[in-house]
Order: C-alpha cells, then structure tokens, then sequence
C-alpha cells in the first residue's frame, strides 16, 4: 500500500485509542445484522475519525462513490440531495448521509472537503469519509456494493443507495438514479417519523 | 511472506525429517509473474491483466484445517459467528462447533463456509484470499502446461466435472494430480472464494433470487463475453458474483494467497 493510508491509519488508531474506552460498548450492544457491527474507522472530510457503530441513532442513508467519478457519483449525491428535496425540511434534519470513498489513498480528507464544497452539501449531516485501504472490499461486501478498480485508476460499481436504521440494519436501498425512486423516499420519511 | 510453517521449519531445522512431514503439500507454491489474457478483462481494450509474483496453497483449505482456527479463534465458531459475516448454514455440516464428526472428514476441503469467514482464515495465517485473476492464472494451467486453455481437453476436464450430479461425497483435498504450478484441486473438487468476489460484474444483480446454492446465472451474462470458450471458467465467475460476502454453500471453499517477501502491496 502506501504510506498516506499508513499514517492516516495510525493516526486514527491513536485516536480512537483514546475514544475506545467510551464507545467500547456500542458494537456489542447491536442487533446481529447490524452493519455497524462492522466497526471499521472512518476519517471524515474534516479529517475527524470515527467508528462506523458510531453512527447509530440514525436513519442514515450510505453510498459508496469516489471524488474523481465522472458521471455515476455525482449522480448518486444528487439522487439524495434529491431524495431529501422531498422530505419536510425539520425530517430533513435529522438524516444522516453517510458517503464512503471507494478510493481512499486518492480521496483525502482535503478531497472529499472539496466535494463536499462543490455539492454545497450540510457538513453537519452529511459526511464523506474514508476507510483504511484494505477496509473498502469488507464494507463493500456487507453493503452488497459490487465494484472494481481498472487500470485508469477509476472503478466499476454498482450504485445502490441504503437505508439504515438507528441500528443500522439495512430498511430500503434504492438503485435507482437521477429521479428518486418514491418506494425509497418514503422509507426514508417513515423512518424519520419512527424518530 | 508467510510465517514459516511448522512442518516447513522442522524440515528446514533437519531436512533428514523430511519424511515426517509432507514438505510438498505443506508450503505454498510459487507462482511467478505473468500475463492473463482473463476472462474478465478490466477494459473492453485491454488485452491481458498483469499477474506478479506470489504464493498459493497447493490444496483447498480442509476441515482439520479449519477447525484447528476456530479453535483459535472463539469469534468464528459456528454459533458464535454474526448473521451479519455467516449465514445461518455456516459449517452445518460439522457435528458442532468444535467437533467435525461423521459429515465432514478431516483432509475433506472445507466448505460452508462464507467470504469473511475465509478472508479471517487467511489473514490468521500471514495470508489473504487470492483475486480472481490470480485464481483464474494458476487455474488455466494443466499438468504439464501453465496456460493449458486452448487445449479441448482442459476445457472438456472441466464441462465434465459441472456435470457430475451432487449429491456424492467430496473427495479429500489434493487427490488428483497437480498441474503444472504444483497446485491441485483447482477445478474437480470445490468452488472457491476469491478476495474480490464483488468485483466480478459479469451477471445480473439478482442477489434477492433463491439460495446461494442455485447457481444464478443467467444466459444474457455469457451472451455478453467475447471469448465462448471460456465459458467453463466464466461459470465460477458468475457463482461468485452472485454471492454476498456472508453466504455459504455445499460447493464453496476457499484457498489462501501470500504475497512474496518485498513486494510492496
């Protein structure tokens, strides 16, 4: 690998050494299906790490992508900028958008800051983050997210855009882009109703 | 590099024990670099996949194998594994968590046993799952040739194993003769996990369909690969992609992978 995913990994590690012993009950305390239940670390676009299981509370809405995605990723913060259009705007507020870089060693936190700056996204809800390099195919994997990195250094994926509950267990996932899917939104508001 | 096994240090310590172990089995092979002309080409344009150097296990993982790790490793047992990373027939053919009893031999491969499963397996022993092209690269070879492909009968070698019924008991692992890797077992015995099963975009999207065991493939998948002939391997590829990371199948085991001492990935 190489030495950026390092440090940002021990970076983190340190960190989260010190958080651990506060959140050290969450992952536990989940349902079985979860999929917070795999706890990997996350490094925002603010360069702040966190656990996946730290993420309960939700709903949460998740979606891989990477920042220098022509065509597809863009679509996707779209569908959901989309998506949330239609929610009543104090729902609106407490979704959480949760977009996980397929790219990590290219997709730093100045990156994915700058992505965010460019879908004038609300950084308070919406957060894009990376994992460790060799975390991306295991949380592809629970989100059932196919993909593959080509020569260029893009990827091949599939799309889908999930629901999470508070405990992140998977509610709706949607693979519909550009105009949302209304099955989908409506999870989404009932969900927020559940709140 | 992988930790030294303790059958090859014993060896190496006095290699007038050799007998003791078997040394051919037990260390990986070898397999050097190369290009793959797969069937899975990353680009419609490219025309072969570079393959470095690495290790493979020359056999299946066994049951013996793997009970020796969940043994090891609590987590991995099979009541004590999350839906969430195996599926509810996780190693349902063992007598119980720690006891393989009468359906699963120890020298048979593993099987049942799910994709994070696999992956933690490897990763225990200093390794990890090969990737595709690595698997389809020492698969390709027969026993005297390292791309064998071309020739009717390796192709036929496998048509033939598809169409065996089940049902059988599976043979032990390593009981056919090794190709010309020194490798055994890569087409015959069992279907097994690569590192990126997700990756393998070839079929539908149809995880809701079924089982795992009802193999999801669908016509209009093959229909879109150039090369027919490859339609032996491109079988696996469609299992595979069929599959979540947490399903577990009857036919589905796996090998480990290492990488060699240097290489920088």
């Amino acid at each position: 690998m190489n030495g950026l995913s390092r440090s940002f990994v021990a970076g983190v590690v340190a960190m989260l050494g010190l958080l651990g012993a506060l959140q050290k009950t969450n992952a536990s305390d989940l349902p079985d299906d979860s999929y917070f239940q795999l706890d990997i670390l996350l490094e925002t676009q603010a360069g702040e790490g966190l656990r996946l299981s730290e993420m309960q509370g939700g709903p949460l809405i998740v979606a891989m992508f990477y920042a220098s995605c022509p065509h597809v990723c863009p679509m996707t913060v779209s569908t959901i900028r989309a998506i949330e259009s239609q929610l009543p705007s104090e729902a609106r507020e407490r979704l959480q958008v949760l977009m996980i870089t397929f790219d990590p060693e290219r997709d730093t936190p100045a990156a994915l800051a700058d992505l965010a700056e460019r879908h004038r996204v609300n950084n308070d809800r919406w957060r894009f983050v990376r994992t460790a390099a060799a975390e991306v195919r295991p949380v592809a994997a629970v989100l059932g997210i196919k993909y593959r990195q080509l020569p260029d250094g893009g990827f091949n994926h599939s799309s889908p855009i999930l629901l999470l509950d508070g405990e992140g267990r998977e509610i709706s996932r949607s693979e519909k882009l550009g105009m949302p899917d209304p099955v989908f939104v409506q999870a989404v508001a009932t969900a927020l109703q559940g709140k | 590099m992988k930790p030294m096994h303790a059958c090859a240090k014993l060896v190496l310590a006095a290699t007038i024990l050799a007998p003791a172990c078997s040394l051919a089995g037990d260390t990986p092979a070898r397999i050097e670099a190369g290009s793959l002309k797969s069937v899975l080409p990353l680009t419609e344009d490219a025309e072969a996949v570079a393959i470095g150097e690495f290790l493979l296990d020359r056999r299946s993982v066994t049951n013996r194998e793997f009970l020796a790790f969940v043994v090891r490793s609590p987590d991995w047992r099979r009541a004590a594994a999350l839906p969430l990373f195996a599926d509810q027939n996780y190693l349902a053919h063992w007598e119980d968590a720690l006891t393989l009893g009468d359906a699963a031999l120890p020298e048979q491969p593993v099987i049942n046993v799910s994709w994070f499963a696999a992956r933690a397996y490897c990763e225990a022993d200093g390794g990890r799952l090969p990737t595709w092209h690595e698997w389809e690269y020492v698969a390709a070879a027969d026993e005297t040739e390292t791309d064998a492909r071309a020739k009717p009968a390796w192709r036929q070698r496998i048509l033939a194993w598809y169409s065996e019924t089940g049902g059988k008991a599976l043979p032990e692992v390593g009981g056919r003769s090794a190709n010309a890797w020194g490798v055994h077992d890569m087409h015959g015995l069992i279907w097994e996990w690569v590192d990126d099963f997700n990756a393998l975009l070839v079929s539908g999207d149809n995880r809701e369909q079924g089982g795992a065991d009802k193999m999801q493939f669908c016509g209009a998948g093959a229909a879109t690969m150039e090369e027919k002939e490859n339609y032996a391997v491109l079988m696996r590829t469609a299992l595979l992609s069929s599959l979540r990371g947490s399903d577990t199948t009857r036919n589905l085991g796996f090998r480990c992978a290492y990488d060699v001492k240097g290489e920088g990935t």
